[in-house]
């Protein structure tokens, strides 16, 4: 029965191998049942978060018989193991003129799709709109968008960028907040953190499809080129594939819908261009360089200044209304796999931490433990588990 | 509403009182606050100098950082024994953060923004420290508004916090 509807389970983007004999798995639906979701450890889970996305080749695999292998990762010989290879830069001579040259051959590549740009308000996507409105390029837009206070630059600069363009939709974040309807989350195979945003992509997605757009750029990466340091030696270059790209996102959320999600930053040709300008230069976090260098291209306001919003507000607000969902959530989880990490006792012990610390040593954990419990029941719900 | 009490520095949630007539307010404080609800209204950012910092500054900013720590009250108003020295908060806050180190400074921003507020020149004719908080966590924060700048280049957070408090 299961062989029968594998069509309707959506793919995350990665495989699995499996721990006894090296057996790579294109997928583990037909391993998922009762009897591993009882033998998952969760505490792996939850250190994997900790350590870190850019840690992943040291992650535990929480399902004890397969470990996931993520989009990218390539196999180690010697050690045995998956481990994300960093991008390894070519060096080469190039100037705003080369990289604008470069840029339009990378768009021109899209030319028969209609495409759309996540418009966040924020440098990185900015800087794509700006280059395609550079290049003539028609595009729509499409963003969640917030009236706090802390977003008050950011939507600024929205109405600023969506002004005369009929086709640009602005999502009211407060009904789209991190953490909102985790039930709706598809069946993935494994748990994964981007699960507690999946009602704003959900609503991004489905706007892209009333749109027609095929291909949605996204600013996902900007952070690494624009504001880390760049070594002078195209060896010592670690930015790995994981912080360009987010696979759940892409595979869960838009690809129901037709929509490409494509992080423009990610692409090998914008990535070498950018570790070749600014080859040799510091940390830069308020992203000095990107707002001079595409100075021509953006609007004023993000060339001469840098703020940025955080979006911890967001996330507390979130994880506070969804609270009554997630702790019915926890119940399923413990009635089906009689695990204590999923126990009531468990669930009240967290909510007696001060929830508004934002503090991330607190917020890692907890995070964790949502994605752990949004995958079980997202397995549960499509008929997986009893 | 919220509001600092002024002994320890703590957040207090109180009853609005509408006998509170903002036009009261001192007007720096009022066209500071415009231009914190209006970031984009201010001056373009600067780029950080390095001073030479002078016995004085260091005695200075080691005198607030201890008392900011343990009254509020005291720390606020010892700017009312400094004397002015350098011509602006901006200059101000750059020797402070060569003080101190990078790691520290996080914490340091009340008295980061007493002590450029107290070696100011320009901030008793147009300055305003703003105590916010990052609604709706508990987490607080000072900056300084002076002269159409907020003077901190490397303050990169101030703008998620509403103010709720201000030391004109």
């Amino acid at each position: 029965m299961l062989e029968k509807n594998r069509d309707k389970f959506l793919s995350q983007n990665i495989s699995f191998c499996k721990v006894v004999t090296q057996e790579i798995y294109a997928d583990i639906w037909d391993f998922i049942n009762n009897d591993v979701i009882r033998g998952i450890i969760p505490y792996f889970h939850e250190e994997n978060v900790i350590q870190g996305l850019l840690n992943r080749k040291n992650w535990k695999s929480a399902i004890p018989d397969f470990s996931p292998v993520y989009l990218g990762m390539v196999f180690d010989v010697e050690t045995n193991t998956y481990f994300d290879p960093c991008f390894s830069p070519t060096l080469m001579n190039i100037d705003k003129e080369g990289f604008l040259t470069m840029t339009e051959k990378y768009f021109r590549q899209f030319k028969d799709k209609h495409i759309a740009v996540q418009l966040s308000g924020g440098l990185d996507s900015s800087i794509i709109i700006g280059l395609l409105r550079h290049f003539n390029i028609p595009f729509s837009m499409v963003g969640m968008t917030s009236k706090r206070f802390e977003f008050r630059t950011e939507h600024y600069i929205q109405k600023l960028l969506a002004e005369g363009s009929e086709k640009a939709i602005l999502i009211d974040y407060e009904k789209h907040l991190p953490f909102f309807n985790l039930y709706d989350v598809p069946a993935h195979q494994y748990p994964d953190l981007s699960s507690s945003n999946y009602g704003s992509d959900l609503a991004m997605a489905k706007k892209c499809k009333e749109l027609g757009v095929e291909i949605l750029f996204s600013g996902f990466g900007g952070d690494v080129l624009f504001a880390t340091g760049i070594p002078q030696n195209a060896n010592e270059c670690n930015w790995k594939p994981q912080v360009f790209v987010d696979t759940w996102v892409a595979g869960i959320a838009y690809k129901p819908y037709n929509v490409d999600l494509v992080p423009f930053y990610a692409a090998p040709e914008i990535m070498n261009a950018i570790y070749n300008l600014r080859r040799g230069m510091p940390e830069d976090i308020q992203k000095r360089w990107a707002r001079t260098f595409f100075k021509d291209v953006l609007p004023n306001e993000l060339v001469n200044y840098t703020y940025c919003a955080d979006f911890w507000g967001l996330y507390i607000d979130g994880l506070l209304k969804a609270l009554p969902e997630i702790e019915k959530m926890h119940k399923l989880a413990h009635e089906i796999t009689g695990l204590d990490y999923f126990s009531d006792e468990k669930f009240k012990e967290i909510m007696k931490l001060d929830l508004l610390n934002c503090k991330k040593e607190l917020y890692q954990p907890i995070e964790a433990r949502i994605s752990l419990v949004t995958w079980i029941n997202s397995l549960y719900l499509a008929g997986l588990l009893n | 509403m919220y509001k600092i009490e002024p002994l320890t520095g703590s957040l207090i949630y109180f009853e609005y009182d509408e006998t509170i007539i903002k036009s009261n307010y001192p007007k720096k404080l009022l066209k500071a606050l415009e231009l914190c609800n209006n970031p984009y209204l201010l001056l373009p950012y600067n780029i950080s100098v390095q001073h030479q910092i002078r016995k004085n500054a260091l005695l200075i900013a080691k005198l607030i950082s201890v008392t900011s720590k343990v009254n509020f009250w005291a720390s606020n108003h010892l700017d009312s024994v400094i004397k002015p020295k350098y011509t602006d908060s901006k200059q101000g806050i750059e020797v402070f953060r060569q003080i101190y180190s990078k790691k520290k400074q996080d914490e340091m921003c009340l008295p980061r923004s007493i002590f450029a507020a107290s070696m100011s020149k320009e901030f008793r004719k147009s300055g305003v420290i703003f105590i916010g908080v990052f609604l709706p966590s508990k987490s607080m924060h000072a900056w300084i508004i002076e002269n159409v700048m907020q003077p901190d280049v490397n303050d990169n957070i101030w703008i998620n916090f509403k103010p709720v408090a201000a030391i004109c």
